[in-house]
């Protein structure tokens, strides 16, 4: 005999009741005992913070090394007496197509 | 009001465990235990419920960092417990450990009965009822996990295509789909069995 759509409406509850009939779940004491011991088995696990939280830390972390980063730029500064106008000028001057270039890609002034 | 006050509760919880007190997990398994066990027992074979339960809460705990507390705990957790179902059923699957029990006259007569109506009026006997769930163990066990799930959740349990998307963590229309296929398989599947009855 074939089945069909309408049959298969007409027997959803009994075998619906069919599904929902067995025994109660065997979970006791002991289960929740053995499942605790796993969970505090489980390696400690680092919670992930927010990615704002997460950039801070980083950021707040690289602060001492930017520091010494720029102390020392500015001492190679003043010990080479380093002036960004000569400098430009005599690019201008060596290598005016490096020059044109270089305003062309919107460095120096 | 009270159960505003059990979600408050359990976000407290949450928020104990994941500032490092694992014990406060004991309250959630305590109050929560009988509750998957409940949708686990629907879904996986009686001996394996024990394991695929204890499955569920160490996926939860794992998951804590997830949880926004904004849908209610409980929600959260059937989620999880469905989809670990899901993954039992796929990998039993995929080592190919179904049982595809064989049925007898008698499985045969009960769908000719319940076809008939009347295996309605017997299904309180606890005989009618075990014959019913091999037809169905059965059956499911020859469909795709996907479809076996769909299959249990929208058509046995009656929950409705959002609320099994929304357990499932899949789309709606997928879901739909899926209830549509597994229909027609659990159609054509009964159909050879009864056809099987009457040609003895």
């Amino acid at each position: 005999m074939k089945i069909t759509e309408e049959d298969l409406k007409r027997i959803r509850k009994t075998l619906r009741d069919a599904y929902g009939s067995g025994d109660a779940a065997p979970l006791g004491g002991a289960w929740r005992a053995e499942v605790m011991d796993h969970i505090r088995g489980l390696p400690s696990r680092e919670i992930p913070a927010a990615f704002g939280e997460q950039f801070y830390r980083i950021a707040w972390r690289l602060v001492p090394a930017a520091c010494i980063l720029i102390l020392i730029l500015g001492i190679t500064l003043f010990t080479t007496e380093f002036f960004p106008e000569y400098e430009l000028a005599k690019q201008f001057i060596e290598h005016p197509t490096a020059y044109t270039v270089a305003r062309l890609l919107g460095v120096g002034v | 009001m009270r159960e505003n006050e059990d979600a408050k509760g359990d976000v407290e919880i949450v928020g104990r465990i994941l500032d490092g007190e694992t014990d406060a997990f004991a309250s959630l398994l305590s109050k929560y235990g009988g509750y998957v066990a409940g949708i686990v027992k629907r879904h996986v074979p009686y001996e394996e419920i024990e394991d695929t339960a204890h499955e569920v809460f160490v996926r939860a705990y794992e998951s804590l960092p997830t949880f926004k507390g904004t849908g209610g705990f409980q929600p959260w957790l059937a989620s999880i417990a469905v989809r670990t179902c899901f993954d039992y059923w796929r990998a039993r699957y995929r080592s190919k450990e179904v049982p595809l029990s064989a049925l007898t006259e008698r499985h045969q007569e009960w769908l000719e009965n319940a076809l008939s109506g009347e295996a309605v009026g017997m299904c309180s006997e606890t005989e009618s009822r075990r014959e019913g769930k091999e037809i169905l163990d059965w059956a499911l066990n020859r469909l795709p996990a996907e479809e076996r799930m769909v299959l249990e959740l929208v058509y046995l349990q009656e929950y409705s295509v959002k609320e099994a998307a929304a357990l499932l963590g899949w789309t709606a229309a997928n879901v739909k789909v899926r209830s549509f296929r597994a229909r027609r398989k659990l159609r054509a599947l009964l159909s050879r069995l009864s056809e099987r009855g009457e040609r003895q």
